[in-house]
């Protein structure tokens, strides 16, 4: 019997180890169909920026139409062929440009592009993981993510255009196929490529959520984990809680759409006549889609936070100030977002008394949101702050999430936000504190992790210049646009010259548009400088921002595994930076303080992290439940004495 | 044989394990928001109940059958008994199918009755979406079962499959609760 129970243990090793074995790597294993978690964060990445850049042309084509209702460019017809007749916009079409915009640039660079890629590259390398849980699933996950892109991107080309009735895709509109061009199978499209969207982003919430929980190497305790770590786990829980039930909301659209039925339809009149369909609810779709919708805010904004977090922390040479708040506030806030959702619905007629009690939890998310404000500032007071690229971005985000969280206040309390609902002032809060802040810290984890993506540096002096633009002109951009708002000014307008309300407000309006066109323009630089570096940018040395995750003790060279020996064993927080007494500004997760007394000098430039690594013992994470070692199998398992007996 | 001892367990939960535990709980997220919905028109004026077919009755106990079987199948796995694996998945399998087929009939018993999914009576257009997608995620679980009895009849199944086995059980078994749910939900709308 103990034989056969060895037999199993090898063949269980067999199994596990063989992907340590260095198969020989096409095209297609090594880029498309990899496995790598390493390679998932690079295809995401680029998925998530490719498509994301798509959406902000969108932007500066709708932008061109507020700016200038009244000129034909014909440049557009060219472009755009029968959507631009005469090189003017056609209303449908611009209807559908704003919807685009939004799915792409919420969806899938915000959420696929920004969780995919840092969870993908962070959670196993700053966890000291050899890969994800399931490798497999973890490559699923980019291809659905993948399909979902090209369909999304195919609605550009079928004959009635793309969905167009706003990115919350609230029927009637996206549930009458005859209701406005983009209603017909753009609209199907979109809800596909949603779904499988989300497929993809639950595939690897389930890969993030197990590799925290089970992954972690030795000495990697909860509260040793690195921020952006807690946030995506975090990030990862919400998706798993809150997209199913919007795929629900989408499925029963589909239907509506489709299949004759009528979840969403009721007292539908189209030039006088009724529509057959009768005892649906539009308000079901509005809040099975903002159980997901306002989760989802937080699902763009808590990585970008978490990114935050390492960049301030390690460019200022500071410890975060307020570790535990910092996690008990990602908590909190991913609990309260739940809670919130019928404050996008205030002007739907809802019990006051339920409105009340939405303003109540609404107001409770600034409580966690100011903590990590605060906790911000802390870190940098007093610190060692090197302005270099990607502190300014995260600066930028911490910036951008108080200009733009300020005005949640107003849009959170029913009294307020129901004049001011639909209007620019919404377009505004938004974009600033979840679209820029964002974005902001998808650049700056970019120009952060760079070196630990390509093993190159991204050009500083182009990244400055990349900054500072985008910075300006982001600001100007959004600004305004509260005082629009406040103006009255109506959101997925085709033309604001119309009204006299409206029209006072146009010379803003060109204003913002020209300034958008730049700040568009900019962001080529960051195409440059991003293309340029992955080929010809300096070499990385290992460290590159002498930081204390454990990432920056993998090879720089990527690994199948990760690190080519053992796995790190961790001793320490991960902010241990500027700590008095020690004998460098900064002790990397993985030093020990043996390694300190026994004079290991690990800041450097030649230091070999491995040299420490190895002489570990093995981690508890190799021992049981990294995929790459063998599970550890008694020679008789308790319940075999029992059988036996 | 290879396998002929019970499965040794991990000291932990298997993080694939973990991975499909997480799956089922966003398939239950999943119907929890098609719960919701139905129960947001349920108290409107315009619903109307209607009996559901009993075969839909007899199809739970098909399922909860099948179940059982490919319990028995892992016991067989467990115990080092091929035959019991053999025939537990095989009898799990064919229920399935079974079940499948007695879904078909089912809406089809609905469609003679004049009830469609397609119209405004909503009680029976969520009974299609709720048995639908039931439907749709075991036909996954059936292809997945077609999969693990095809390699029990060609004897290439081992005592290191057995994490594999108790994934697709943890699958097989998510559905057969699923269902439960489902049909006492949808029944008790009906009668109350």
């Amino acid at each position: 019997m103990a034989v056969h129970d060895l037999t199993v243990s090898s063949s269980i090793a067999g199994h596990e180890v063989h992907s340590e074995h260095h198969h020989k790597e096409t095209f297609w294993t090594k880029y498309i169909f990899s496995q790598d978690h390493k390679t998932i964060a690079k295809q995401f990445l680029l998925t998530g920026f490719i498509s994301g850049f798509i959406g902000i042309l969108l932007s500066g084509i709708f932008r061109l139409q507020l700016a200038f209702p009244d000129t034909s460019f014909t440049f557009l017809e060219t472009i755009l062929g029968k959507w631009a007749p005469e090189g003017r916009l056609d209303p449908n079409f611009y209807m559908a440009l704003v919807t685009m915009h939004g799915t792409i640039l919420v969806f899938w660079l915000l959420t696929g592009g920004l969780s995919g890629t840092f969870a993908n590259l962070l959670i196993p390398l700053q966890l000291g993981a050899r890969d994800m849980a399931s490798p497999f699933i973890n490559m699923l996950s980019f291809h659905f993510f993948f399909w979902g892109t090209v369909v999304l991107m195919a609605s550009f080309f079928v004959e009635s255009g793309p969905a167009a009735a706003g990115w919350t895709v609230y029927p009637p509109l996206s549930a009458l196929p005859k209701a406005m061009p983009g209603s017909g199978l753009g609209m199907v499209l979109w809800i596909a490529a949603l779904v499988l969207f989300v497929v993809g982003v639950l595939m690897g919430a389930l890969n993030y959520i197990t590799t925290v929980l089970n992954m972690r190497t030795q000495g990697m305790s909860l509260m040793r984990m690195p921020l952006a770590v807690w946030a995506l786990f975090t990030v990862a829980v919400l998706g798993l809680l809150s997209f199913p039930p919007a795929v629900a909301a989408f499925i029963l659209l589909l239907f509506d759409h489709s299949l004759g039925t009528s979840f969403y339809l009721s007292d539908i009149y189209i030039a006088g006549q009724a529509l057959p369909q009768q005892g649906g609810n539009v308000l079901l779709y509005l809040h099975l889609f903002w159980f997901l919708g306002h989760p989802e805010v937080y699902i763009v904004l808590l990585p970008a936070l978490g990114i935050t977090s390492e960049l301030i922390s390690t460019h200022a040479r500071k410890p975060i100030f307020g570790y535990r708040v910092m996690v008990y506030s990602i908590l909190g806030i991913a609990f309260v977002s739940f809670i919130v959702w019928a404050h996008h619905m205030f002007v739907t007629g809802m019990n006051p008394l339920l409105g009340s009690i939405f303003t109540a939890t609404t107001l409770l998310v600034a409580i966690p949101s100011a903590m990590k404000i605060f906790n911000y500032i802390f870190t940098l007071w007093k610190g060692n702050i090197h302005l270099n690229t990607p502190m300014l971005f995260a600066i930028g985000v911490v910036s951008f999430f108080i200009s733009g969280g300020l005005t949640g206040f107003f849009l959170g309390v029913a009294p307020v936000d129901i004049p001011l609902h639909n209007t620019y002032f919404v377009v505004g809060h938004f974009h600033l504190v979840m679209g820029v802040s964002a974005v902001f810290a998808m650049f700056g984890g970019t120009y952060h992790w760079f070196p630990r993506l390509w093993g190159r540096m991204m050009n500083e002096r182009l990244g400055y210049i990349h900054f500072w633009l985008t910075f300006i002109g982001a600001n100007l951009v959004f600004f305004p646009m509260y005082y629009m708002g406040l103006g009255g000014v109506p959101r997925r307008y085709y033309a604001f010259t119309e009204f006299s309300f409206t029209s006072g407000w146009q010379d803003l309006n060109v204003f913002i548009t020209i300034v958008a066109l730049v700040t568009i323009s900019v962001q080529l630089i960051f195409v440059y400088n991003f293309f340029h570096s992955m080929f010809w940018g300096k070499p990385a040395p290992r460290n590159p921002w002498k930081a204390t995750t454990l990432e920056w003790s993998a090879p720089v060279k990527h690994l199948h595994g990760n690190w080519p020996g053992k796995l790190p064993v961790v001793h320490r927080w991960p902010y241990d930076y500027s700590k008095p007494g020690a004998p460098a500004d900064y002790i990397p997760q993985y030093i020990s303080d043996e390694d300190i007394a026994r004079g290991v000098r690990w800041w450097e430039e030649d230091f070999e992290p491995l040299t420490v690594i190895d002489r570990e013992e093995p981690s508890e994470g190799e021992k049981v439940t990294s995929p790459s070692t063998p599970v550890p199998v008694p020679a008789i398992s308790p319940n075999q004495k029992l059988d036996m007996a | 044989m290879a396998f002929a001892m019970k499965p040794v367990s991990s000291p932990r939960l298997h993080p694939k394990e973990l991975l499909m535990w997480l799956y089922l709980a966003a398939t239950a997220m999943l119907f929890a928001g098609f719960t919701s919905a139905y129960l947001v028109q349920r108290f409107h004026d315009f619903w109307k109940g209607f009996e559901i077919p009993p075969i839909f009755w007899a199809n739970t106990g098909v399922l909860l059958l099948s179940s059982y079987a490919y319990a028995r199948a892992q016991r067989g796995l467990a115990f080092g008994n091929y035959r019991h694996l053999q025939l537990g998945l095989m009898t799990a399998l064919s229920l399935g199918v079974i079940f499948l087929l007695g879904q078909v009939i089912g809406w089809q018993m609905l469609i003679r009755q004049g009830l469609f999914l397609a119209g405004n009576h909503k009680a029976v257009s969520y009974f299609y979406v709720f048995t639908g997608l039931h439907a749709l995620h075991l036909g996954v679980g059936v292809v997945g079962l077609a999969y693990w009895t095809f390699r029990a009849l060609r004897y290439r199944i081992s005592i290191k499959d057995s994490l594999g086995l108790k994934l697709m059980g943890l699958f097989w078994h998510g559905l057969d609760v699923l269902w439960i749910y489902l049909i006492v939900f949808l029944q008790l709308n009906q009668l109350l």
